[in-house]
């Protein structure tokens, strides 16, 4: 179990995040949202206890993340932090030795890395050899190397192409199965839905949605319509409760304020000709952000 | 101390496992061997008549008989008795051995008094070398005179002129030339590990992987394991160095069976020239590792507080003022006979690295206060290290762009905060 307490980190006068709070327990997959400067990458150093913070603890099945119980923990920073000059197995030898890990256990899971990635033709390649998105699966297996119970990941899909994408998400799958506990963080918000249980979204420093990702869409009553019909637009966008429509060139996407409008919009388009969709879907991450962001941004 | 003995062994390995090091190493052993061996490899390829050294002899009569077959026949007999020197008769106008030590073109005076019967014979030599060659010569020649019971013939060398006893200029020039013999390594190795330290470092930090470290060390272990793999190197290429040394003396050993060039005579003369040389080997390699240490932690602090290499080699540059400072006052100040400043900057540290077992050579300081300032030296590297491990703490996963000075005080603000 991992416990963010109330944390606060300022320098200065300035607050780099203020009084956040979030659990994750084994087998979840916490995502960390926010904009560029949020905040995001300032708490995982707070978590790794890179960063000291001003008020507020984090723990780590109940004590402190401390270099005693960091070989537990895999850590991925956003930028691409790896020692170019050398090879790809002396660099995981040096990450796993650091781990407190023996050169044979580290060769093991390397290779089992390697081909797992179908990379293992570049184990004795310079890093500097690498392409940017093989460069990516090595600091991504350099975190993976040491088996951890907590993977924290600093935007890990950055500049990754789907397909590498769904590799990873793969990975954090099967670790998510074994029980392991993971936290990773994104700027791009509708990639997370798809996998993720809980989330805390930052603006600048500060948790503007925290919880259930469920529950946080449900508590968003804003809901959007799709439909596919001949309708008239003018007539839609003059219904109680719709506050856009969009029209597009397969659909038109209706955005209402809350449920209850639901039905007044539905008995409208029931009265139109060639209706082949009429379909209901909570807002998406973004719009929620967007929603949430914008009121905040506004009341500054 | 796990962690920090693999942080060790990855940063040596790193530096002396590299082709550069072995090839660069490599180079140096050649060159060494061949410097020391110059004078053979010249030997080699030269005429062996150039090796015949010509001594100048002078004569001077002041007997009462007329020694004039002794006078001649010395000549004859000397060179007979040897091919590795050729005796030549020079214009003498020294009528005793007063001036002989001041003159530059004589090597040998040989002078005969009493009689024909019952010479004294006088030999004054400056080297050693032919000392013996003279003395069998002489007593051949006295000899073949006269029967050798009523002669007196005593060699002089030293010289007898109850001069004081201490050093002659020419020891005093080996003792000034010492100063850029000796530190010129001290110098450049103390450089190459500063160099090596502070581009470590700056690559990790560059590249970000600092953070991945330092989240699975502290930086207290990081920065200390930097510095012991730097004085770890430093300490092999040392090694290494004394190694090519001995060997460069050996092979000049075994081109000196043949009559040539003995480096390990040129080591003797060292050792005779500098009897204390023990105590200054020992002094030397102590002040090269507490003031190489002095220099590894000023220069880490350095490369913590940079963000990137060029960063760093502006940042850098103080720490090359105060090496090159010191190794400047150590040759300059001997030659100036400055006395009171060399004692002044061997107690200095960053300067004392060199100054001190210089001082200590020259006399200028004692072997009591070269241990007074080497305990200042120790002392001022625990109380570099407690303060700048806190500031590393704080620098090295920090990438401030702002300039150097407010940095080092944001830095410095931030470590002794709490």
């Amino acid at each position: 179990m991992l416990e963010v307490n109330n944390v606060e980190l300022k320098y200065g006068d300035f607050v780099a995040v203020q009084d956040l709070s979030f659990k994750i327990k084994p087998g979840e997959i916490f995502g960390l949202l926010g904009t560029n400067g949020a905040g995001k990458t300032t708490t995982f150093r707070v978590i790794m206890g890179l960063l000291e913070p001003s008020y507020g603890e984090v723990l780590y099945y109940g004590n402190q993340v401390s270099y005693d119980n960091v070989d537990e923990i895999g850590y991925m920073i956003e930028e691409r932090s790896l020692l170019t000059k050398i090879t790809v197995k002396e660099l995981l030898l040096f990450f796993g030795q650091l781990k407190s890990m023996s050169k044979n256990l580290i060769l093991e899971r390397l290779d089992y890395w390697l081909d797992y990635f179908e990379i293992t033709e570049y184990k004795n390649k310079k890093i500097k050899e690498l392409s940017k998105g093989n460069q990516q699966k090595i600091q991504f297996i350099s975190a993976l190397i040491n088996d951890p119970k907590l993977l924290v990941l600093d935007e890990p899909f950055n500049g990754l192409d789907p397909i590498n994408m769904n590799l990873f998400i793969k990975v954090i799958r099967e670790f998510q199965a074994k029980g392991k506990m993971i936290v990773f963080s994104s700027h791009q918000l509708d990639h997370v839905e798809s996998f993720c249980e809980k989330i805390v979204v930052l603006e600048k420093g500060e948790a503007i949605i925290a919880g259930d990702i469920k529950q946080v869409k449900q508590d968003f009553e804003k809901l959007t319509i799709n439909i596919n019909a001949d309708v008239d637009i003018k007539e839609l966008e003059n219904l109680p409760g719709v506050y856009k429509v969009i029209n597009n060139t397969n659909k038109v996407i209706v955005k209402i304020e809350s449920d209850k409008y639901i039905k007044g919009i539905f008995d409208y388009v029931k009265s139109c000709e060639n209706v082949t969709l009429f379909d209901v879907e909570q807002a998406s991450l973004s719009e929620i952000f967007i929603a949430k962001v914008g009121g905040k941004r506004e009341k500054i | 101390m796990k962690k920090f003995r693999f942080l060790v062994g990855f940063g040596l390995k790193k530096r002396i496992y590299k082709k550069a090091f072995i090839i660069t190493n490599i180079i140096i052993g050649i060159i060494i061997i061949a410097i020391v061996n110059i004078p053979n490899i010249i030997a080699v390829f030269s005429d062996d008549s150039d090796e015949v050294q010509v001594l100048q002899t002078a004569i001077v009569n002041n007997s009462d008989d007329t020694v004039y077959p002794l006078e001649t026949n010395i000549i004859q007999t000397l060179n007979q008795s040897t091919e590795k020197y050729e005796f030549e008769e020079a214009d003498n106008t020294l009528s005793d051995n007063q001036d002989f030590w001041d003159q530059e073109n004589l090597d040998i005076l040989i002078i005969f008094s009493g009689d024909l019967k019952q010479p004294n014979v006088e030999v004054f030599a400056l080297d050693e070398d032919y000392r013996l060659s003279l003395t069998q010569s002489i007593q051949l020649v006295l000899y073949e005179y006269q029967d050798i019971g009523y002669a007196n013939y005593n060699i002089v060398s030293p010289p007898a002129s109850g001069e004081d006893p201490g050093l002659s200029e020419e020891d005093q020039m080996f003792i000034d030339g010492i100063g850029s013999l000796l530190f010129l390594p001290v110098f450049f190795l103390i450089i190459m590990a500063t160099q090596f330290l502070g581009v470590d470092i700056i690559e990790e930090k560059s590249s970000k992987a600092i953070e991945t470290i330092i989240a699975s060390v502290p930086p207290k272990t990081h920065f200390l394991s930097k510095i012991t793999a730097s004085i770890s190197f430093l300490l092999i290429q040392s090694a290494v160095l004394i190694g090519f040394g001995l060997i460069a003396l050996l092979v000049s050993k075994a081109f000196a069976s043949s009559g040539n060039f003995d480096g390990v005579s040129l080591f003797t003369e060292f050792a005779k020239r500098i009897p204390n040389w023990p105590i200054l080997l020992l002094l030397t390699i102590l002040f090269l590792l507490f003031g190489s240490l002095l220099f590894l932690v000023f220069a880490a602090f350095l490369a913590s507080t940079s963000t990137s290499q060029e960063d760093y080699q502006q940042a850098q540059l103080p720490l090359m003022f105060l090496l090159l400072g010191g190794y400047y006052i150590t040759i300059f100040l001997p030659i100036l006979n400055a006395d009171g400043l060399i004692r002044v900057f061997a107690y200095i540290p960053f300067f004392s690295t060199m100054v001190a077992p210089m001082a200590y050579i020259g006399g200028n300081i004692t072997i009591i206060e070269a241990i007074i300032s080497l305990v200042i030296n120790v002392c001022f590297v625990f109380l570099l290290i407690y303060f700048i491990s806190p500031i590393y703490r704080v620098a090295i996963l920090s990438y401030e762009e702002t300039k150097f000075f407010k940095r080092i005080k944001f830095y410095i603000k931030k470590a002794f905060s709490k």
